[in-house]
């Protein structure tokens, strides 16, 4: 027992094969980051200021997309929205993250009775329908962002969980492992410090996935009324006033709504390119 | 797809309508009206009215339903009062009552009753019954919304099976006006009125899925029966769907619609408008006067000169509603002269009067505006006060509300700070304002009651001259904007949609309307 094998760590960066395999995911995600971060300073006009005057104005030089019904400038709450919906992202990565995590590594690695609560308790929470989670915990606090993001974070905490668990199971009977066993390292020492790092590349795959959803869970509960309250901008609610107007100023709910997908569907490509990455990298 | 245009509102509407249905064909709309249950089946069913309604209503008893909007479903179908307020010559028809004397003196009024009238459930209809619904309506234990519209009448007696004696305290002239709005109720059913009411109307109580849908169904044996066999309301809060609805025929009508959906529905053919005068509804946000600080009146007045309704009206009502800060529309006689204009919109003034009163941007106002669900133009007016006064630096959210839960919030039990509001102005009686529940002395939502107010309320509606009447209720207007108990935003019609059939509706100007006409 000279040589510690570890398994094969992906050696190219993940960003560059992302770049060359799928620039649109790149472009998009990217886009999205840009808007997310920098949302408040690139933003034209200003998110909330209505102005009667000018409502419903289709794109034009001063109104790049055009107007709301209240006269507030379309790019600038969709810069807002771009914000919201990062947030939302992060919020539902983070709870669902870490908890499911944090539980699936706790069954897979230390398995036995452990492991068998564990699951059930995971099984449970997989079976709460998301929306009826999220409404209740909404009606019983009060609507806002952070409230309806955690009832979608906590839906997630099963998809984490389900990834983390498998590959700690994979993981526990390899060497490398039964080498720190030797070692003398603590069953929970091995778990942090040996089985999480191996599990990273997996888990960011199912944080773009569960992140996209989280995005569209975050406009659907707006949509409702249950998310993110005026005058703060969302995807969701913007839609519902685009709605509103869908025969008169159509173009309103097709921005928006292009907006959406594209970010959605740039999440998804890029999490479908790094599950090829992580698949090339492990063989 | 769209050309910059600096102002064409209209011209952008119908030219990017034309493109879209174009474009999808409508198709998208009848799978709109498809995803929100509506079906085509309505039209197999023969002879149904199906109308789209936005909210639900609160209960099935007409004399206890305040502030639901879609109270004139029941209340014009199912009930009748002993007169109807004609909307075009804002008097009154008869209706239960043949015709009616008053003495001399005016204290004692006579209604001669109809004959051969029967309650649905086959008993006839007496006097009795006419007894009964007044007593029960000033019955303080009952608590009717409308019992400050009778407080004048102190005795009410049956003189024989077909005729009504009502002793009045004091002269009042619009006596017929307040009785328009009491819908007769049955005795004999009073225990089953929330659940099954009986009354005497053309139309018969079915059904009430509550958030689903309300049913009525023809009476055979009113003296003049309907032409529709059936009516059913749909609840529908989507406005885009119910529009849908109408275009696809799974909708005959859309009640109480507002200017976006008018003018969508005017450029598309087989759509007519349906709508009463220009000044029977007006949109206010109502203020709680018992609640801190909005007990202080320059936080009220403020709040007033807070927002700009020209723009509103223009741009939410596409020009349909009328701005104003009176409630009382310019074409009643005791109109005050030149009010409608008072309290511009001027933030600095708004600011002023807050910072006097102890707010500014180091101790900003913290308050929230409801405003109920599936009304759009109250939302965009809540969204609108809200985005003026955090801009001079105050904490305003905005909450929305379904409408059962707001009316227990800003009614039942009231626990807000400001709401958005409508009601009717009641232009057939200028006393009619002041006796419902948007201002009445006794019991408004604004919990509002200045010493004197009571009396001078009294007062006015029990004036006979003319000229000293339009004098108290212009000493009324003035203290209304002085106070600013409701900060009051437009005048409007009421809207309904329909196809070319539905246009024999009669859209009474108090909330009571005739469907009789109605043939599909």
């Amino acid at each position: 027992m000279t040589e510690i094998s570890t398994p094969v760590r992906p050696q190219s960066g993940a960003v560059s094969y992302i770049l060359r395999r799928s620039p649109v995911a790149a472009l998009l995600v990217a886009l999205f980051l840009i808007a997310a971060l920098l949302g408040p300073w690139l933003a034209p006009h200003s998110m909330t200021d209505t102005n009667l005057g000018h409502a419903l104005q289709p794109p034009n030089a001063t109104y790049w997309l055009g107007t709301d019904a209240l006269g507030r400038d379309v790019l600038s709450r969709l810069l807002g929205s771009a914000g919201i919906a990062a947030q939302a992202f992060l919020i539902v990565v983070l709870t669902g993250g870490v908890l499911g995590t944090l539980f699936g590594l706790v069954a897979g690695g230390i398995g036995g009775l452990t492991d068998l609560v564990l699951s059930r308790v995971i099984e449970i929470l997989q079976g709460f329908p998301t929306v009826l989670v999220a409404i209740v915990i909404v009606a019983l606090l009060s609507p806002s962002l952070t409230n309806a993001m955690i009832a979608v974070g906590l839906a997630a905490v099963p998809d984490f969980a389900r990834v983390a668990r498998g590959v700690a199971i994979q993981l526990r009977e390899r060497e490398f492992i039964q080498a720190a066993r030797g070692l003398g390292m603590s069953e929970m020492r091995i778990l942090a410090s040996e089985v999480l790092p191996n599990m990273v590349g997996p888990l960011i795959i199912i944080a773009s996935f569960d992140g996209a959803q989280a995005i569209m869970w975050e406009a659907a509960l707006s949509f409702l009324g249950l998310g993110v309250q005026p005058p703060y901008p969302s995807f969701g609610s913007m839609l519902r006033e685009a709605q509103n107007f869908l025969a008169i100023q159509p173009s309103l709910a097709i921005t928006v709504g292009l907006t959406v997908s594209a970010i959605i569907l740039g999440l998804n490509l890029l999490g479908d390119g790094l599950s090829d990455y992580y698949d090339r990298s492990d063989k | 797809m769209t050309k910059p245009t600096k102002t064409g509102l209209a011209g952008a509407a119908v030219m990017n309508r034309a493109q879209f249905l174009k474009l999808l064909g409508g198709s998208a709309f009848a799978a709109m009206a498809g995803s929100f249950g509506l079906t085509t089946a309505a039209l197999a069913e023969g002879g149904d009215l199906v109308v789209g309604i936005s909210s639900d209503i609160k209960t099935l008893d007409p004399q206890m339903s305040p502030l639901d909007v879609f109270r004139h479903t029941i209340r014009s179908t199912v009930f009748e009062a002993l007169v109807f307020i004609n909307p075009e010559t804002l008097s009154a028809d008869p209706m239960l009552a043949d015709s009616w004397q008053k003495s001399d003196d005016g204290l004692t009024w006579t209604f001669n009753l109809k004959s051969g009238v029967t309650w649905h459930n086959g008993s006839p209809f007496t006097a009795a019954d006419v007894v009964y619904s007044i007593t029960r309506v000033q019955d303080a234990k009952v608590g009717s919304p409308f019992a400050p519209q009778l407080t004048a009448i102190s005795k009410a007696e049956a003189k024989d099976d077909k005729t009504v004696v009502l002793t009045l305290a004091h002269t009042v002239p619009g006596l017929l006006a307040n009785l328009a709005v009491i819908q007769i109720v049955n005795e004999a059913s009073i225990g089953t009125i929330t659940t099954a009411p009986v009354g005497t109307g053309p139309f018969k109580f079915a059904n009430w899925a509550p958030g689903d849908r309300i049913r009525v169904e023809k009476y055979d044996g009113h003296r003049d029966p309907p032409k529709v066999a059936a009516i059913e309301w749909r609840i529908v809060p989507d406005s885009q769907a119910r529009l849908a609805g109408l275009q696809d025929g799974s909708l005959q009508m859309v009640a109480l619609v507002e200017g976006k959906d008018v003018i969508q529905a005017q450029s598309s053919a087989g759509i007519e408008v349906i709508q009463t005068k220009p000044y029977v509804l007006y949109e206010n946000f109502n203020i709680n006067t018992k609640r801190a600080p909005f007990d202080d009146k320059r936080v009220r007045q403020a709040l007033a000169f807070a927002f700009d309704r020209a723009a509103y009206t223009k741009s939410i009502w596409f020009g349909f509603a009328r701005p104003t800060i009176n409630p009382v529309p310019p074409e009643m006689a005791t109109y005050l002269p030149g009010s409608a204009e008072q309290y511009p919109f001027d933030l600095d003034k708004a600011a002023a009067l807050l910072a006097e009163a102890g707010f500014s941007k180091d101790r900003p106002l913290t308050m929230e505006i409801l405003t109920p669900t599936g009304f759009d133009s109250l939302k965009s007016m809540a969204l609108v006060l809200q985005d003026n006064l955090n801009r001079i630096g105050h904490k305003v959210t905005v909450r929305e509300l379904e409408i059962t839960v707001w009316i227990d919030r800003i009614l039942t039990k009231p626990d807000y700070d400001l709401t958005t509001n409508n009601y009717n102005t009641g232009p057939e009686d200028p006393a009619s304002m002041f006796n419902s529940p948007n201002l009445a002395p006794t019991a408004n939502v604004s919990l509002w009651n200045p010493p004197g107010y009571a009396d001078l309320v009294g007062k006015a509606a029990a004036e006979i001259k003319p000229e000293k009447q339009v004098e108290l209720y212009q000493e009324l207007q003035k203290l209304l904007l002085e106070e600013m108990p409701q900060i009051t935003i437009d005048h409007l019609p009421l809207f309904f949609l329909g196809s070319e059939a539905t246009k024999s509706l009669v859209i009474g100007p108090s909330g009571i309307d005739d469907y009789k006409k109605i043939a599909l």
